[in-house]
């Protein structure tokens, strides 16, 4: 130790919890995929800005050396993806909740791969809103050993924060979007309708529908095998066709879509299928605003008409905020306004986690021992 | 685990500083370690036991202890609630807590305890000039008379049920945060986790109500 006084590297002392090198990391964990940024407790530069998609492949016994890259015996993300015939694949998480903790263990772990070098990471994680005291112990559960402290916050907040760009809330014309609006998060598992207006949505203020992207794959699925009974698609396949092409509104005739099925190229004509597949979300969707609307005061409602916003994985389906706002507005409201959020609806979470790590006092760090 | 007899708490001294006569004192024995059982029973799930033991037992043992000691009523009173913390938390460091790995967590957790007790005027500071609330007597009194009467228990254990363990979710509680406070959120978040937590190892601690 005691050659390290001469050197810059701070010395620790009693007082001094928060020295540079402590890292502040922002963890939005989705069912689906996760956003992780860290930077130091002193900058606002990010070091780390990454999404991985949520998922583990444990490597399948008895395969022969130099298949998996450094005969890896476990993997992750992308990475487990693309190897995903020699792994088996594991989510840890289901419907946005730890279902398998010690693959939520590895996850956790091999996360801190992405992070800089530090000595103390401090990360606050997004959690649903609906996730409960034993969700949040197994949260604290897997991340023990790769964060020394953590805040719990629920997604919608993180959200909200996130969104909110401080800089330029000065500005004129800047509609401060945590004033008054309905944030809907279509995620995998669930979609979830949050209404902020201008404090952190409660209970009341929010539902969840536990009906989203994963749903929607189930019912492509289920609309190309019955066209084509013997097109045998894995959930990748249906998923990769989804993001590519998932529509609402007026039916679309022209998609093809070209597949190896049973090791012979074909092609599929599934414009019909895929604008079934997303029916049920949009009606569920729909009757969620409605039941939003009604819950916020009414002078409230033209305001918050304007500001509705559509965030999630399944905000990217095409014509989604279109095909919502007509339907908002043949039901009677007025100048209904329904936008997305953008292609980065991914970042807003852990964007808002960091913001929330800055600001987080000394003593709201939770520690976590054994 | 630390051992029970290891007294750093204002709480328990205070309970320990009661002179009581050795017959009473036995009496007060077999109170707490039914109260315990009561408290445990509730936690293992086994609710109609603890019901029973609570509803049907408790008072009585209460009645019994209360006509021994030699006590004043409001040192009775301040004996008891005292003891109902005290176990609780015992409660809390016997394992239930072991798992929950937030910093210090009964030292979190009893303070929220404690400051709504405080803020119902059930302080255990030694503030032994303040009088005690009605409802505290009213247990008291309760506990006095036959156990078919004893309505104010059956309310508490009725109350304690609609509890349900782990069925909390994050929230702000009754505050309204703005969404420019992120620590002030983050207290409120942290403030009704570490409330409901406090709920959850004091089962019987509508008791108190
Ligand atoms: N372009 C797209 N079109 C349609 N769906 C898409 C598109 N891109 C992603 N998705 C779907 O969005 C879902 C994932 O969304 P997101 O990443 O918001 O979920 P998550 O946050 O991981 O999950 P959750 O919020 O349920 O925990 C998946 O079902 C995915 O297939
Ligand atoms: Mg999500």
């Amino acid at each position: 130790m005691e050659e390290n006084a001469t050197e810059t590297t701070p010395i620790p002392t009693m007082s001094s919890n928060t020295a540079a090198e402590t890292i502040l990391v922002g963890f939005d964990w989705g069912t689906n995929s996760s956003c992780i940024m860290a930077s130091t407790t002193g900058s606002n530069d990010l070091l780390t800005n990454e999404i991985i998609p949520s998922i583990v492949g444990y490597a399948k016994e008895g395969l022969l050396e130099g298949i998996l890259p450094s005969d890896k015996t476990v993997l992750f993300g992308k990475e487990a993806l693309k190897y995903r015939i020699y792994c088996q694949l594991q989510r840890p998480m289901r419907n946005g909740v730890i279902d398998d903790l010690k693959s939520a263990s590895d996850y956790a772990g091999h996360i801190k791969e992405h992070l800089p070098e530090g000595r103390e990471y401090r990360a606050v994680i997004g959690v649903p809103a609906r996730a409960d005291q034993i969700a949040r112990e197994n949260v604290r559960t897997a991340v023990k050993g790769v964060f020394d402290k953590v805040i719990l916050i629920p997604e919608p907040f993180l959200a909200a924060l996130g969104y909110r760009d401080e800089s330029r809330l000065k500005e004129d014309g800047y509609i401060d979007p945590v004033n008054n609006s309905l944030f809907i998060d279509i995620g995998a598992g669930s979609s979830d309708l949050c209404l902020v207006q201008g404090y952190y949505p409660q209970p009341d203020d929010q539902i969840s529908i536990p009906y989203a992207g994963d749903a929607v794959d189930a019912e492509l699925s289920k609309e190309i095998l019955q066209k084509y009974p013997d097109s045998d698609l894995s959930i990748h396949s249906v998923i990769e066709i989804k993001e590519e092409h998932a529509y609402m509104g007026p039916q679309k005739s022209d998609i093809i879509v070209k597949k190896i099925i049973g090791g012979k190229p074909r092609t599929l004509d599934i414009g019909y299928e895929i604008g079934q597949s997303t029916l049920t979300l949009l009606d569920l969707i729909f009757e969620g605003v409605k039941q939003e609307i009604a819950k916020a005061n009414p002078d409230s409602v033209p305001e918050l008409l304007q500001n509705i916003v559509l965030t999630g994985g399944g905000s990217q389906i095409k014509n989604f905020a279109e095909v919502l706002q007509k339907m908002l507005e043949d039901d009677g409201y007025e100048q209904p306004k329904v936008r997305i959020i953008g292609e980065n609806y991914k970042e807003f979470v852990a964007k808002g986690a960091m913001k929330a790590a800055r600001a987080a006092k000394e003593r709201q760090w939770q520690t976590l021992i054994d | 685990m630390a051992a029970q007899t290891q007294h750093r708490d204002p709480v328990e001294i205070i309970s320990k500083t009661a002179q009581t006569s050795g017959i009473s004192e036995d009496y007060w024995n077999e109170l707490v370690e039914l109260f315990r059982e009561a408290c445990l029973s509730y936690h293992e799930g086994h609710e109609s036991e603890a019901k029973k033991l609570a509803i049907d037992i408790l008072p009585e043992l209460i009645r019994r202890w209360s006509k021994a000691s030699p006590e004043n009523s409001d040192e009775k009173r301040l004996r008891l609630q005292n003891m109902f913390i005290e176990e609780s938390r015992r409660i809390a460091d016997a394992g239930i807590i072991q798992r929950m790995i937030v910093n210090r967590l009964s030292e979190r957790v009893l303070p929220s305890i404690m400051n709504e007790l405080k803020q119902r005027g059930f302080a255990p500071t030694g503030n032994s000039g303040k009088k005690l609330p009605k409802n505290t007597a009213d247990l008291l009194e309760q506990a006095e008379k036959p156990p078919e009467e004893n309505k104010l228990l059956q309310k508490a254990m009725e109350k304690n049920r609609a509890i349900t363990p782990g069925g909390a979710t994050l929230s702000t509680g009754k505050r309204k945060v703005p969404v420019g406070d992120v620590s002030g959120m983050i207290d409120a978040l942290q403030g009704s986790e570490y409330k409901s937590m406090a709920q959850q190892i004091s089962p019987l601690r509508s008791l108190f109500e």
